[in-house]
């Protein structure tokens, strides 16, 4: 069997898949092609694909439901969402169902390449899994500053699960909730900071300041600890 | 120069369409900006870059085009003024360096060449060779 990457590429503008496809066959991946979402599912269905670059604009399943229905599995591909011209706004969105990444048209090849490695990295990285506090808050660390807020999270969590009484893995998870939209878990994960000890800083100023109506500040994360 | 150009094609009618084709089967990052989506079926299916419906004239267009990135643009729309106009706007705010518009009428072309603006005339490409065709005897 195979092993080489499986990437699927849903769009319903022939020049696009025609692009993206180009550009992968190239870089030696198993590509396959979709121009509308029932046959995404269809291929969906009958392999594991390791990245999924989904338009939202399909003509029949929007990529809105596609991503809705692959939320609800366990094992599901990376996914970069392909957005309109100077529309970002469903692509926020879209992360929030579980998206890693979005292009914006017009992309060049070039940015469709260093994606793809990007992901194929992280998820080479993940498989040399995590076995100690550290290497999982470094690990959280190192998505953070890639713009991966649902792996980091991840990562915080099995961080906090090694020493959950450090209440810096709280505080990570935390700020990824709140970077994430999520204010209620995220001060909730900052309570729980505080609680297990009340002199930790960042935590202490974190919390304060979600809770105030203007929340235009930095995130503390203490980073002097950063290797 | 590049081996890969980041290419704004104004214009998808004829001539626009051809370029478009050449150049996205050539390996260039093509994008094409037509005022009407009807234009884009003279592209032809190898076409691999990217389909936009604007007016070329508004900034926010051209923004959504990337055209901060673009190697060169080229204005080749049927009209002179829209030519000019935006091929003024990507050399003088947005700074491309390689820029060139299509002028239909040749008289318009000095003034042009005085901005310090590429131009092409099909006028007078055809009259040209007109001239030599007919001395050829």
């Amino acid at each position: 069997m195979s092993n080489k990457t499986k990437i699927l590429i849903v769009d319903d503008e022939k020049n696009i898949l025609t692009l993206l496809k180009k550009t992968l066959d190239h870089m030696d991946y198993d590509v396959s092609t979709a121009e509308d979402g029932n046959k995404a599912l269809t291929h969906l269905q009958k392999e594991d694909y390791d990245i999924l670059f989904l338009d939202l604009n399909l003509p029949d399943i929007t990529g809105m439901e596609i991503l809705q229905r692959l939320s609800r599995q366990q094992q599901k591909p990376d996914i970069v969402i392909i957005t309109a011209f100077g529309n970002i706004d469903n692509a926020v969105e879209a992360m929030k169902l579980g998206a890693v990444d979005f292009i914006q048209k017009p992309f060049t090849p070039d940015q469709i390449r260093s994606t793809v490695l990007k992901l194929i990295e992280r998820r080479n990285f993940a498989l040399n899994d995590t076995s100690n506090y550290d290497q999982s808050i470094e690990m959280a660390k190192k998505l953070m500053k890639d713009g991966l807020y649902k792996q980091a999270g991840d990562y915080a969590q099995k961080a906090i699960d090694f020493m959950p009484s450090n209440p810096e893995g709280y505080n990570y998870l935390g700020a990824i909730l709140e970077i994430r939209g999520d204010l209620k878990n995220a001060i909730e994960a900052y309570q729980t900071a505080c609680h297990i000890d009340p002199k930790y800083e960042p935590a202490r100023k974190n919390l304060e300041s979600i809770t105030k109506l203007h929340r235009n500040r930095d995130i503390e994360l203490d980073m002097s600890k950063l290797k | 120069m590049k081996e890969k150009l980041y290419i704004i094609i104004v214009g998808c009618g004829r001539l626009g369409s051809a370029m478009g084709n050449h150049l996205s089967l050539k390996g260039h990052s093509i994008v094409m900006i037509d005022l009407k989506s009807d234009a884009f079926h003279k592209l032809n299916t190898e076409f691999s870059g990217f389909k936009m419906e604007g007016d070329a004239t508004e900034f926010s267009v051209l923004q959504q085009a990337k055209i901060e990135k673009a190697d060169i643009l080229m204005s080749l729309t049927d009209d002179d003024n829209i030519n000019i106009m935006v091929a003024q706007i990507a050399q003088k705010f947005f700074g491309i360096k390689k820029v060139i518009a299509r002028i239909v009428d040749p008289l318009k072309q000095t003034i042009y060449a005085d901005l310090g603006l590429d131009t092409i005339s099909p006028t007078l490409i055809t009259q040209d060779f007109l001239q030599t065709w007919i001395t050829k005897g």
